[in-house]
C-alpha cells in the first residue's frame, strides 16, 4: 500500500484499473498503456509492465485486441528499437489466442515491429518465433512416441521443463494448439529476408511443413501467406521450394485450401519468369478451371485475367482463352457471373481477333443466360468491350447484344446497360441504339419499383449528354416533368435535382425554354407536397439560372402563386389569432436569393397551418407540431417585413435554424426584441406560449426539439443547404448571415 | 459375454457386449415430479470423448468431463489405460450455463422456446472447449475455458480497498468525486494530467507499481458466448453440423439448409431449399442433416418421406439437386394410413469414416452404404411389437416422436431408443445377430429379452398398471416389452472411442459401458 502523490493519482488509478473487474475500465487502461509506460519509465516498462502484460493474457478478446494494437506502436516506450524485442513475447502469446481478429492484429503488430527492428535482432528474436511452431511439432511427435513407450516418463517431464510444450493436456493436442501455427504463417515474410542462410533453409522447410499441416486452418493460413512469403524468397528457391509447396496446396483435399491457393496464383505468377510461370502455374490454373468445386472455378474466373499478363500472349491464346471460354459457359451461375464480370478486363488483354473469335460467341450466349444475375453482371461491363473491339466489330457483334439486353425483363440489366452508355457512344455513336433505348428508358421510368425509377433518374443527365438536346427534348423532357409528381418522395426529390443537372448540362437558355415554364405550370397543384417539390426545384434551379432570371421569372411566380394565396386565405380566417400572424407578413416581396429558399419553408408552414387551423380553434395552446411552423412564420415575417418591428426568438422555440440563417440581419437591440415579442404576446394566445418558450433560459441549443411536422416536409427541407453551398460565390452574404445567426442562437 | 474376449473370439463376429451400469446424473427420487425444463433434449460427446454435453428444455447446457482425463497428460492416461484395460470412462459434472432464453419474435408474433435442439462440439483450441448449441431459431457458439482464479493485491490506490473497486473505477472515466475523497480534491486534474502535455520525469515514477496478481491453482470453467447466428431460419432448426474444414457449419430447418462460416454471424448461404412455390404442394420436409465426417463438400439430409439425399457442395451454389438418393424401395407388405408417417426419418448419423449412414425412422434403424443407393445394407426392427398399436400411438401423437440414433466409434454397433426408457443395441457386422435391449435404469439388463420383437400384449396392459401404481419406482415396474409412451428415450450418444453410451431418460442422464 503505497501512498501516491497527488498529481500521480490519475495514473495510479489507470494502472490499478488494468485489473479492474469492469471490462470497460480495463479497456480504457490498455488504450492508455503509453501513459502508464511513460509514468513507469522505459526500464520499468521493460522489466515490469511488459512481463505483467504477458502474464495477464487471458482477458476478454476486446482487451486483448486493444493490447495487440497498442503493443504494435510501443517501441518508443520500451527504450527504442534496440529493446523492441521485449515486445515480442507478449505479442507472440497474443498471436496464439483463438480469436482470429486478435491473432491477426498481433501478427500485424509483430510484423510492424519486425520491420523496424535491426537485422541482427531480427535473426535473434524473430526467427525463433517462426521456429517455435516447429518445436511444437517436434514435441508433438515426441508425445506420440511417448504414447508408445509410456515408461519414459522422466524424459517427458524433462521436455515439459523446457517450457516449450504447451500441449500436454490432451492427446488430441497435436490439433489443439494450432492457432500458434496459424499466426506463425503470417510472420515468415518478416523473419526470412534477414535470416542467415542455414536458418533460411530451415524456415523454408518449416513453411513446407505448415503447408501440409494436419489442421486445415493452418494450411489455409499457409496458402494465404504464401504469396507474401514467396516475394521475399530468392528466385532459385522460388522455383523449387515454393513451387512444391504451392503444388501441395493446390492438391489439398479441402476446397477451402485450394481456393486460397488459386488466389495466390496470380501473385506467384508475377514473381516468376514467364517461362517458369508457363511451366508451373499455367497447368495448375487450367486444371483449376475444370475443378470439381464451383467455388474454385469461381475464384479462377475472378483471377484469370491477371495471369494473362504473367504468362505472355502465346500461352494466353493457347491455354487461357479456352479455359476462360469454358468458364463463361460454366454450369454454375455463380461462376458465369464472376466470368462475365471480367469479360472486358480479359478482352483488353487479348487482341481483338481473339476476342471476337473466342470470347464473343460466349458473350452472346450469356446475353440470353437463364440467370438474371449473369445477364446483369454482363450488362455492367459489356459496354466496355466496344472500345476494345473497334467500331465495325461493335456494330456487327456487340450491338445486337446491347439491344437484346436493353429489352431484358430484369430492370437491373437494362439499367446497367444505360449506365455505361458513354463508353459505346464514343465508338459507334448513339443513333444505332436510340431506337431501342427510348422504350427501355420509358419502361424503366414507369417501373413499379421506385428504386428502379430512382436509378434511371440518376442516369438521365448522362443520357442527356450522350443523346443530345434534340433527342432529349422530343422524348425525355416529358418524363422529367412527370417524375416531379411521383408518389414517392425520393423520386420527386431526385427529379428536382435532375432538373438542375439538366439545366447545367444544356445551359440556362435551354432551361428557360424547356424547364421553367413547365415547372411553373405545376405551381398550382392542389396538393401541397407537390407544390413543395416545385419550390424545391425552383430553389435548385435558381443558382444555375442566374439572379436575373430568378428575380424576373421565378420569384414573382412563386410569390404570386403560392405565398399570396396562402396569406390571403389565412387573412380571411375566422380566427383572430391567425389573422394576427398573417398581418405581419403580408405582401412583402423578397429581394434576394436567400429568401427563395425561405419561401420554400414558408410555403410549407402556411400549408401546414392551413391544414391544422382547426386545432387553433379548439385549443388555447399551440400544438407541439405547429410550434415550429408558427414561430418560423413569425420569424420570417419579422425579417421580410423590414420594419423596425422585429422579433428575436430563441432557438428553442422551434424556428428552423435554416430560416434563421437565411434571414438573419443585424443584431437588433434586446429591448426592442422583447418589446415586440410582448406586444405580440399580448395580442394573442398562441404567442403567449411562444413567449414562455422564448424567455426560458435553459436549453439554448434545443433545435432538435423542434419536431418535424411530417416526414415528407422534413425530407424536402434537408436539401436546401446544398443549394446554399452551391450558390456560395454569388451569395456571400449567406455565410455572413449564418455566422450572425449562430451568434444569435447562442 | 465379456468385452475383453472380443479380440480372442474365433470368428470375425464380435461377441455381443455385456452392458453395465456406470453412472447416473440427476436421478429421480421416488415420487419426484419431473420439471418440464429439466428434461434433456440433446446429448453429444466431443471428438475426443473426454467431454459430454447435454442440453435441456430450459435452455441450459450442462458439461461433463471424464474424470480420468483430468490432471494427467494424455500419455499418462494411456499408460493407465494399458495397466487397467477394463477401466471404463467415468464422467463428472464440469459446469453448466444458460445457453438460450425464451424469446418472443415481435414481427411474427411467435414465441421462441429456449429448448436446446442440438449441441455440436467444435474444434478445441488452446485448452478451451467450443460448442454450438441451437434452439428453434438461434444458434450460439460457446467457448468454455478453465480460468485460474486470480486475486489482485497490492495496488497503488489503497483507498480502493475501502471504497471498492467500482467507485475508484469511475473516477478515471468521469473525474468523479472519489478522487477528492482520497486525495484532498483535485478531480479536474485527473483528466488533465492524462492528456499528453502532462510532463513525466524521464526515469519514470518509482512510487507507481503494477498490481500484483496472485494466481491460485484452482480453476473454474467459464462459458462465454462468442457468436450468435440468428435470423436465418423461417422454420424450426432441427440440426446443426460442423464441417471437417473447421471453418463452416450447416443449420437445417424444415425446408432449408444454410451454410455458415463460424467467424461470420451476420450472413449465411442457403444451400438447400425445398420450399415449393406454393406451400400447398409441400409433401416433404427436411428432418435432419449432417456433414460427412471427412469430406468437406459432402453432406446428407433426411426427409419426412424416408429418403436420404447426399449432396455435393462442389456441384453448384444451390444444391437443390442431390447427387445421390437413398430410399428404401422395398414396398412394405401392407400399406396403411401410417405407412408414410412411420417412414419419416427422425435422425441420421454418418459412421466415423463416412462410408455408412445410419438412419432412424419410427419403427426401424437402417444402415446405408453411400456407395449403394439401391437400398439399406441392413434394417433393424426397434420395437416391432408396437406395430399393432400404431393407431393408439397416432392418437396420442407419440408416432411423431423423434428418436435419435448413434453408432459406436468402431462402427460395429448401432443404438437407438424406444419407449418405456428402453434402448436397443444392434451389431451391424454381416452375420451378427447381436441385439440387446437395455433399460435406462441402474440395472439395464434387468429385462433383457433375446427376441426383441416377441409380442407380449397380454402383459403390457398389466405392466402399465403396475408402473403407474408403483409411482415410477424403478425397482418395481414390470418386465417384458411393456410399453409406456410417456417415458421415451429419445436422445442418446455413443462414446467416440469406447463402448460407452450416454442416454437421457427425462431429466436423468444414464451412462453404460461394456
Amino acid at each position: 500500500m503505497s501512498m501516491v502523490d497527488e498529481p500521480l493519482y490519475p495514473i495510479a488509478v489507470l494502472i490499478d484499473e488494468l485489473k479492474n473487474d469492469d471490462i470497460q475500465l480495463r479497456l480504457n487502461s490498455i488504450r492508455r498503456l503509453s501513459i502508464i509506460a511513460r509514468a513507469l519509465g522505459e526500464e520499468r516498462t521493460r522489466k515490469e509492465l511488459i512481463p505483467f502484460l504477458s502474464e495477464n493474457n487471458d482477458d476478454d478478446d476486446e482487451v486483448l485486441l486493444a493490447m495487440a494494437e497498442e503493443l504494435g506502436v510501443f517501441i518508443p516506450y520500451v527504450g527504442g528499437v534496440e529493446y523492441a524485442f521485449v515486445l515480442l513475447p507478449p505479442l507472440e502469446t497474443l498471436s496464439t489466442v483463438e480469436e482470429t481478429c486478435v491473432r491477426e492484429k498481433a501478427v500485424d503488430s509483430l510484423c510492424r515491429i519486425g520491420a523496424q527492428m535491426r537485422e541482427n535482432d531480427l535473426v535473434e528474436h524473430f526467427a525463433p518465433l517462426a521456429k517455435e511452431i516447429d518445436r511444437l511439432k517436434l514435441f508433438t511427435s515426441i508425445l506420440v512416441d511417448l504414447r508408445e513407450h509410456p515408461a519414459d516418463i522422466s524424459g517427458f517431464s524433462a521436455l515439459l521443463g523446457c517450457g516449450c510444450v504447451r500441449d500436454h493436456k490432451s492427446r488430441l493436442s497435436a490439433g489443439e494448439w494450432f492457432t500458434a501455427r496459424v499466426s506463425a504463417c503470417g510472420i515468415f515474410h518478416i523473419a526470412y529476408p534477414s535470416a542467415p542462410d542455414p536458418l533460411k533453409t530451415e524456415l523454408r522447410s518449416i513453411y513446407g511443413q505448415l503447408c501440409q499441416d494436419d489442421m486445415p486452418m493452418v494450411r489455409r493460413a499457409a496458402a494465404t501467406n504464401l504469396g507474401k512469403f514467396a516475394a521475399t524468397i530468392e528466385s532459385a528457391h522460388l522455383k523449387t521450394d515454393i513451387m512444391s509447396m504451392f503444388e501441395d496446396l493446390t492438391q489439398d483435399d479441402q476446397d477451402s485450401v485450394r481456393l486460397l491457393a488459386v488466389e495466390g496464383c496470380a501473385a506467384l505468377g508475377k514473381l516468376l519468369e514467364p517461362q517458369d510461370c508457363v511451366a508451373h502455374i499455367l497447368p495448375v490454373i487450367v486444371t483449376f478451371s475444370q475443378d470439381k468445386s464451383w467455388r474454385v472455378r469461381y475464384m479462377v474466373a475472378n483471377q484469370l485475367y491477371e495471369l494473362c499478363e504473367a504468362v505472355g500472349p502465346e500461352p494466353t491464346r493457347t491455354d487461357l482463352v479456352p479455359a476462360y471460354a469454358r468458364l463463361l459457359r460454366d454450369n454454375e451461375a455463380e461462376v458465369r457471373i464472376a466470368a462475365a464480370g471480367k469479360v472486358t478486363k480479359f478482352c483488353r488483354i487479348l487482341n481483338p481477333e481473339l476476342a471476337i473469335q473466342h470470347i464473343l460467341p460466349c458473350v452472346k450466349e450469356l446475353s440470353s443466360d437463364s440467370s438474371q444475375h449473369v445477364r446483369s453482371a454482363l450488362a455492367s461491363v459489356i459496354m466496355g468491350m466496344a472500345p476494345v473491339l473497334g467500331k465495325d466489330a461493335t456494330i456487327e457483334h456487340l450491338l445486337p447484344i446491347f439491344l437484346s439486353l436493353l429489352k431484358d425483363e430484369f430492370p437491373d440489366v437494362r439499367l446497367n446497360i444505360i449506365s455505361k452508355l458513354d463508353q459505346v457512344n464514343q465508338v459507334i455513336g448513339i443513333d444505332l441504339l436510340s431506337q431501342s433505348l427510348l422504350p427501355a428508358i420509358v419502361e424503366l421510368a414507369e417501373d413499379r419499383h421506385w428504386r428502379v425509377r430512382l436509378a434511371i433518374i440518376e442516369y438521365i443527365p448522362l443520357l442527356a449528354s450522350q443523346l443530345g438536346v434534340g433527342f432529349f427534348d422530343d422524348k425525355l423532357g416529358a418524363l422529367c416533368m412527370q417524375w416531379l409528381q411521383d408518389k414517392v418522395h425520393s423520386i420527386r426529390e431526385a427529379a428536382a435535382n435532375n432538373l438542375k443537372r439538366l439545366a447545367e448540362e444544356f445551359g440556362p437558355e435551354w432551361a428557360m425554354q424547356h424547364i421553367v415554364p413547365q415547372v411553373l405550370e405545376m405551381i398550382n397543384n392542389p396538393h401541397y407536397l407537390y407544390r413543395m417539390t416545385i419550390l424545391r426545384a425552383v430553389s435548385l434551379l435558381a443558382p444555375v439560372m442566374g439572379s436575373e432570371i430568378t428575380c424576373s421569372k421565378l420569384l414573382p411566380a412563386v410569390v404570386e402563386n403560392m405565398i399570396r394565396p396562402c396569406l390571403v386565405e389565412l387573412s380571411e380566417d375566422p380566427d383572430v389569432d391567425v389573422r394576427g400572424i398573417v398581418d405581419l407578413g403580408v405582401d412583402q416581396v423578397v429581394k434576394d436569393q436567400n429568401t427563395l429558399d425561405v419561401l420554400f419553408f414558408i410555403h410549407g408552414y402556411f400549408t401546414l397551418c392551413l391544414d391544422r387551423i382547426h386545432l387553433f380553434e379548439h385549443s388555447r395552446d399551440c400544438p407541439e407540431e405547429l410550434l415550429e411552423a408558427v414561430s418560423g412564420l413569425l420569424f420570417a415575417a419579422s425579417r421580410i417585413d423590414l420594419a423596425a418591428r422585429s422579433i428575436e426568438l430563441r432557438s428553442n422555440c422551434g424556428v428552423d435554424p435554416k430560416i434563421i440563417q437565411k434571414l438573419s440581419t443585424r443584431h437588433p437591440p434586446k429591448e426592442v426584441r422583447m418589446k415586440a415579442l410582448k406586444e405580440i404576446a399580448a395580442e394573442n394566445n398562441i404567442v403567449l406560449k411562444l413567449e414562455e418558450a422564448s424567455t426560458s433560459t435553459e436549453g439554448t441549443s434545443d433545435v432538435s426539439k423542434a419536431k418535424p411536422t411530417s416526414e415528407d416536409e422534413r425530407g424536402e427541407g434537408c436539401g436546401l443547404s446544398d443549394s446554399v453551398k452551391r450558390g456560395k460565390k454569388k451569395y456571400k452574404d449567406v455565410a455572413d448571415a449564418a455566422q450572425a445567426a449562430s451568434c444569435l442562437a447562442m | 459375454m465379456n468385452g475383453g474376449d472380443e479380440a480372442g473370439a474365433s470368428g470375425d463376429l464380435p461377441q455381443p457386449l455385456d452392458w453395465r451400469f456406470s453412472q447416473v446424473f440427476g436421478e429421480r427420487s421416488a415420487g419426484e415430479e419431473v420439471q418440464e425444463v429439466d428434461i434433456i433434449s440433446a446429448i453429444e460427446f466431443d471428438k475426443s470423448g473426454d467431454h459430454l454435453a447435454t442440453g435441456d428444455r430450459g435452455g441450459r447446457v450442462v458439461l461433463f468431463e471424464r474424470t480420468d482425463s483430468k490432471n494427467t497428460s494424455g500419455a499418462r492416461r494411456d499408460l493407465e489405460g494399458t495397466d487397467y484395460p477394463l477401466r471404463h470412462p467415468e464422467f463428472r459434472y464440469k459446469t453448466e450455463f444458460q445457453s438460450h432464453e425464451p424469446e418472443f419474435d415481435y414481427l411474427k408474433s411467435l414465441e421462441i422456446e429456449e429448448k436446446i435442439n442440438k449441441i455440436r462440439w467444435s474444434q478445441t483450441a488452446n485448452g478451451a472447449l467450443f460448442l454450438l448449441s441451437t434452439n428453434d431459431k438461434t444458434i450460439k457458439f460457446w467457448k468454455v475455458q478453465d480460468k485460474k482464479i486470480k486475486k489482485i493485491c497490492d495496488i497503488n490506490t489503497d483507498s480502493s480497498k475501502t471504497l471498492g473497486n467500482g467507485s475508484v473505477a469511475s473516477s478515471s472515466n468521469s473525474n468523479s468525486t472519489n478522487a477528492c475523497l482520497t486525495n484532498g480534491g483535485l478531480p479536474d486534474k485527473v483528466n488533465n494530467s492524462l492528456s499528453n502535455d502532462f510532463s513525466l520525469p524521464p526515469g519514470g515514477i518509482p512510487l507507481l507499481r503494477l498490481p500484483v496478481v496472485t494466481t491460485s491453482h484452482e480453476t473454474s470453467p467459464v462459458a462465454r458466448c462468442r457468436r450468435v447466428y440468428t435470423h436465418a431460419h423461417d422454420y424450426h432448426i432441427n440440426s446443426i453440423s460442423n464441417n471437417s474444414d473447421g471453418e463452416t457449419f450447416i443449420s437445417a430447418d424444415d425446408l432449408r439448409i444454410n451454410l455458415w462460416n463460424l467467424e461470420i454471424s451476420n450472413q449465411s448461404f442457403n444451400i438447400v431449399d425445398v420450399k415449393p412455390a406454393n406451400m400447398e404442394d409441400l409433401t416433404e420436409v427436411i428432418t435432419s442433416a449432417e456433414f460427412h465426417p471427412t469430406h468437406c463438400n459432402t453432406l446428407a439430409y433426411s426427409s419426412s418421406k424416408g429418403s436420404i439425399r447426399l449432396i455435393d457442395l462442389r456441384q453448384s451454389a444451390l444444391c437443390d439437386s442431390h447427387s445421390k438418393l437413398f430410399e428404401d424401395t422395398e414396398t412394405p407388405s401392407s400399406r396403411s394410413f401410417f405407412t408414410e408417417i412411420i417412414a419419416s426419418i427422425s435422425d441420421i448419423k454418418f459412421a466415423k469414416e463416412g462410408r455408412y449412414i445410419l438412419s432412424r425412422d419410427y419403427m426401424t434403424l437402417k444402415l446405408w452404404d453411400i456407395n449403394m443407393d439401391s437400398g439399406p445394407v441392413s434394417t433393424f426392427q426397434v420395437h416391432e411389437h408396437l406395430r399393432p398399436k400404431l393407431c393408439d400411438l397416432y392418437e396420442n401423437d407419440s408416432i411423431f416422436d423423434k428418436f435419435e440414433c448413434c453408432l459406436s466409434g468402431d462402427g460395429l454397433r448401432v443404438s437407438t431408443g424406444s419407449y418405456s426408457n428402453l434402448f436397443r443395441v444392434f451389431g451391424v457386422s454381416p452375420g451378427s445377430t447381436e441385439s440387446t435391449t437395455l433399460e435406462a435404469s441402474k440395472n439395464p439388463m434387468r429385462r433383457q429379452v433375446t427376441t426383441p420383437s416377441r409380442p407380449s400384449r397380454s402383459l403390457s396392459s398389466i405392466t402399465r398398471v403396475v408402473r403407474r401404481g408403483a409411482a415410477e419406482s424403478p425397482g418395481v415396474d414390470g418386465n417384458g416389452n411393456s410399453f409406456d409412451h410417456t417415458t421415451k428415450l429419445l436422445h442418446l450418444a455413443w462414446h467416440p472411442t469406447e463402448n460407452s453410451i450416454a442416454c437421457a431418460a427425462a431429466n436423468s442422464l444414464y451412462m453404460y459401458y461394456a
